[in-house]
């Protein structure tokens, strides 16, 4: 066996990662080779300081430290989406109440769609926002289904716009959307 | 991972600091003592474990929860102190400091306490090598990490985790007979 064989086996031995084939080659050469017989000792040396070596204590306080400089809000992610943030779940109900109330007003005023000049040009937005609208839905499911179907009865034509504005305040009330705990 | 552990990273990622804090709390030792054993002063190892929980933070979105949670932040420490190091030793290599270094070499003050206590001998054993092998040799005798978890923390295959302790110990037997060899040739008295 080489020296620098040997010198492999000495690690891994320091690691009880020798078979015992290695155990036996590498005790032969160490009889036989006193320079290795050397660099062995040094290494036994190696491992028992730094076995015996203390760790470095940080002084008290590195949390605070580290918590005075986190940036003052997180941006949520899908993942921490569930269980929702207050904010989050403050501005779905919101929404839900403002759909309701708009729903309920419209029905009850029992409005239509205007007819021809500018109205047109409020149509195309209201049939544009009823399509992204209806999409969005769709991902909803059920109550999804819902919704759309109240919305294609409607006839208000800026009710679609305003719904998709307060889903578009939602969205953004929720991408930054913060937990209400607070470090003092 | 601890259930505990998860339901403090799922709620830092809902933006609980608090949460967060724990997570610092439990980790602070781990990565501090990593960082003062990379860098060798306390200064740089506060500012560096300040810095590797603040990445962390920024990062927590992308860590996957199957994944051993202080492994994934002794990596972002690790990767720290070796950007650190370089830095440092390019650094060096400037002109006004090499002047001032020849002119004066400054001793830090954390080292010249290190320096009367074995701790400080350890340190300056480990200042004597490459930070890619110092690195490993930290992995391995602090943290008590098997070769696949600090191959798993490092990015490095196996094959190379083990060239490199051994490099490493090899590195550090030979500083210790020269050690040994200066000792036994100083004048006494």
């Amino acid at each position: 066996m080489h020296c620098r064989s040997a010198g492999r086996l000495m690690s891994l031995r320091l690691d009880a990662a020798l078979t015992p084939d290695q155990e036996a080659q590498l005790e032969g050469h160490l009889e036989r080779c006193p320079r290795c017989r050397s660099t062995w000792a040094a290494m036994q040396e190696v491992e028992s300081r730094l076995r015996s070596a203390p760790w470095a204590e940080p002084r008290p306080g590195l949390a605070g430290r580290v918590l005075a400089r986190l940036p003052e809000g997180r941006r949520s992610v899908v993942p921490a989406l569930l269980p929702w943030p207050r904010a989050g779940t403050a501005a779905l109900v919101a929404l839900a109440l403002l759909m309701l109330g708009l729903v309920a007003v419209a029905l009850w005023l029992g409005v239509t769609p205007a007819q021809g000049g500018w109205m047109r040009v409020a149509q195309e937005v209201q049939n544009t926002a009823l399509a992204l609208w209806n999409g969005l839905l769709y991902l909803l499911a059920a109550s999804g289904m819902l919704l759309r179907t109240l919305g294609r009865t409607l006839a208000w034509p800026w009710l679609p716009v305003l719904l998709l504005l307060a889903l578009s305040a939602l969205l953004v009330g929720l991408w930054f959307g913060r937990s209400g705990k607070r470090r003092p | 991972m601890e259930a505990e552990e998860q339901v403090w990273i799922l709620k830092t990622l809902q933006g609980d600091h608090e949460a967060f804090a724990r997570l610092v709390t439990r980790y602070e030792r781990q990565v501090y003592n990593l960082a003062y054993r990379m860098l060798g002063n306390a200064e740089d190892a506060e500012d560096a474990a300040q810095e590797t929980f603040l990445r962390a933070y920024t990062a927590l979105p992308s860590f996957q929860m199957g994944r051993k949670f202080s492994s994934w932040l002794l990596s972002i420490a690790a990767n720290l102190c070796v950007d650190l190091l370089r830095r440092r030793r390019f650094a060096w290599l400037s002109l006004e400091d090499l002047s001032f270094r020849l002119a004066a070499p400054a001793e830090d003050p954390d080292r010249s306490v290190l320096r009367q206590e074995e701790a400080g001998r350890i340190q300056r054993l480990l200042d004597r090598l490459p930070e890619k092998y110092r690195l490993l040799v930290i992995l391995r005798y602090w943290y008590d990490l098997s070769y696949e978890e600090i191959a798993s923390t490092t990015g490095l295959s196996l094959g190379a985790v083990k060239t490199r302790l051994h490099r490493a110990r090899c590195m550090l037997a030979r500083a210790i007979e020269e050690e040994e060899v200066c000792t036994a040739e100083a004048p006494v008295g």
